[in-house]
């Protein structure tokens, strides 16, 4: 009974974590967005 | 297309909103996540799509984006939507009433594992990268400052490709389109002004009636979205006929664009420098053109008033104060002047880039006040108080009531990636001598819905981002926050060295006598 208590806690912090993950992608991609634009911006100064 | 731009950054907020309701309902498998994602993606790609293809007169294209993407992405969300309500089982109440943010931040926080001792090499190379980074943009400074100056006879060229040019005079540099001596008039007469992200090149076309023809944008260093502003307005248009004796004063026989009013005041100065030179130089005329006052009306009061309340603890700190001074913030420096700072203005200053006092004492204010309060008061004013971004993003995370806490480690990780950032900023506008260039920040756009590339993504997920975490956009990507913050820094180190400096001097004058 215990264990199954347990798992289910654990099952309940892993379903949280998708916030995170949310919040994770949403900032990995901003960080991409800025240096996409500094490609953007810097691309036709170097003429690549 | 920028109201498009805007409903769809309102859908993919609802959309992520909706997303982050189901997780707290749901145990979400990775298959969920990624059917659901998957699906909305979809859907607002095609909104996008269709819209965007109706916009440009393909209606075909827009009905098949709709079919294909529209119709497959619904189909993938229904799925993943039925297979996460049948298969996943529903979380308790209690569970849902948790402290999200606790248990969120304790989720962010990395494992505890006991760190590897760092070797004696690493330890060098971490307290070298920012000697190097420091070094490297010494270097690029004086790159940047020894590189070509401007060739305004090739500028002119690029616009007059077929014709003639002959450089008549140096100072102001100015060429005849066609042979010397071929007639009176016809001059392209270059000058140079001090926009609000950088400086610009304009060419006057002045004919033998003493009349302007045309105002010819050379080059600009400044914000693309400004620029687009005034390009959309027509604004060069109303110079067009005017005498160059006039007087060229913005509000009285020029019209200031809103939302670009500071680029259109040096533009103005510049171009009213060119044709009174002109008048006198050329066409012998009388200065009868009035003098230009200082520019202090409404729009400079209301920068004064957020500006010197900012000083004021009870007004930014203390509700309900504080909601006012954050809604005149947003409403005034944000939609109103579109005058938050960047990083580009910092940089600018640096490079010398600095507009008139009398013509932009918005610029002033705002710029060369915080700068001011950091040197001398220790105290960053704009950020969390008069920047309208900060506002904007207050009164998102208070909508969605979400606060993911990210733990200290965490922060710390991500201090380095707005470091980064920052250097390749400055990096960029030093190289370049372009603050434009290296300004990423979304203010701009944001207030004046004009804006140029990659732009259009970072300004959505500012905000999206904002709706997670308080002050997403502050804490974790603003170059312009963290150069005050460095600027704070150095301030506080020269004045701890002085005092040890003086305590020595001190202790050993006591000493030698």
């Amino acid at each position: 009974m215990v264990t199954r208590q347990n798992k289910s806690n654990a099952k309940q912090q892993k379903g949280l974590s998708g916030g995170a993950i949310l919040a994770g992608v949403i900032y990995v991609a901003t960080a991409l967005a800025i240096l996409g634009f500094f490609w953007q911006s810097v691309l036709p100064l170097v003429r690549l | 297309m920028s109201f498009t731009w805007y409903c769809l950054g309102l859908l993919t907020t609802g959309s992520t909103v909706f997303l982050w309701h189901f997780s707290k309902r749901y145990c979400l498998s990775w298959l969920s996540w990624s059917g659901l994602t998957l699906g909305l993606v979809l859907i607002l790609f095609s909104i996008a799509w269709s819209v965007g293809s109706v916009l440009e007169g393909v209606p075909r294209a827009a009905s098949m984006g709709l079919l294909l993407f529209g119709l497959s992405g619904i189909v993938i969300l229904t799925l993943a939507f039925r297979y996460t309500i049948t298969k996943q089982p529903q979380m308790l109440e209690s569970a849902a009433e948790t402290d999200f943010s606790e248990a969120v931040a304790t989720d962010l926080a990395p494992p505890k594992v006991k760190s590897p001792k760092t070797s004696p090499l690493g330890q060098t190379v971490s307290v070298a990268i920012p000697y190097l980074a420091y070094i490297l943009l010494i270097v690029a400074f004086v790159a940047g400052f020894a590189s070509e100056g401007k060739n305004y006879e090739s500028m002119v060229r690029s616009k007059f490709k077929d014709q003639q040019l002959t450089k008549v005079n140096d100072d102001p540099v100015v060429f005849q389109l066609g042979d010397k001596g071929d007639g009176f008039g016809n001059y392209v007469l270059t000058q140079e002004g001090q926009g609000y992200g950088g400086p610009f090149v304009l060419g006057i076309r002045i004919m033998e009636d003493g009349r302007i023809h045309e105002i010819i944008p050379l080059d600009h260093k400044e914000t693309p979205a400004f620029v687009k502003k005034i390009e959309d307005a027509k604004y060069r248009d109303q110079f067009v006929g005017k005498a160059v004796g006039d007087d060229f004063i913005v509000t009285e026989d020029i019209n200031a664009v809103s939302g670009a009013t500071i680029t259109t005041m040096a533009a103005t100065e510049a171009i009213r420098r060119g044709a009174h030179l002109a008048a006198v130089e050329k066409f012998k005329l009388p200065p009868t053109w009035k003098k230009v006052p200082w520019k202090f009306g409404l729009d400079e009061i209301l920068i004064l008033a957020v500006f010197v309340l900012a000083f004021v603890p009870k007004i930014y700190k203390e509700k309900p104060w504080k909601y006012v001074y954050m809604a005149a913030a947003i409403a005034i420096v944000g939609f109103y002047l579109n005058a938050a700072i960047s990083v580009g203005n910092i940089a600018g200053l640096a490079l010398g880039y600095i507009p008139g006092i009398k013509d932009h004492l918005i610029w002033w204010i705002l710029v060369v006040g915080t700068l001011l309060g950091v040197v001398f008061l220790g105290q960053n004013v704009y950020c969390y108080r008069v920047c309208p971004f900060y506002g904007i993003e207050y009164l998102l995370q208070k909508i969605s009531g979400m606060k993911l806490n990210p733990s200290r480690a965490l922060l710390k990780r991500t201090r380095s990636i707005v470091n980064f950032l920052l250097w390749l900023s400055l990096m960029v506008i030093f190289l370049s001598k372009h603050p434009a260039l290296g300004s990423y920040e979304p203010f701009a756009m944001m207030f004046s819905l004009n804006g140029v590339g990659l732009q259009w993504f970072i300004l959505p997920l500012a905000l999206i981002g904002s709706f997670f975490m308080s002050a997403f956009w502050c804490r974790f990507f603003c170059p312009c926050g963290l150069a005050l913050t460095k600027l704070q820094q150095m301030r506080k180190s020269i004045l701890n060295l002085v005092q040890k400096l003086m305590w020595r001097t001190r202790t050993y004058g006591n000493q030698t006598e």
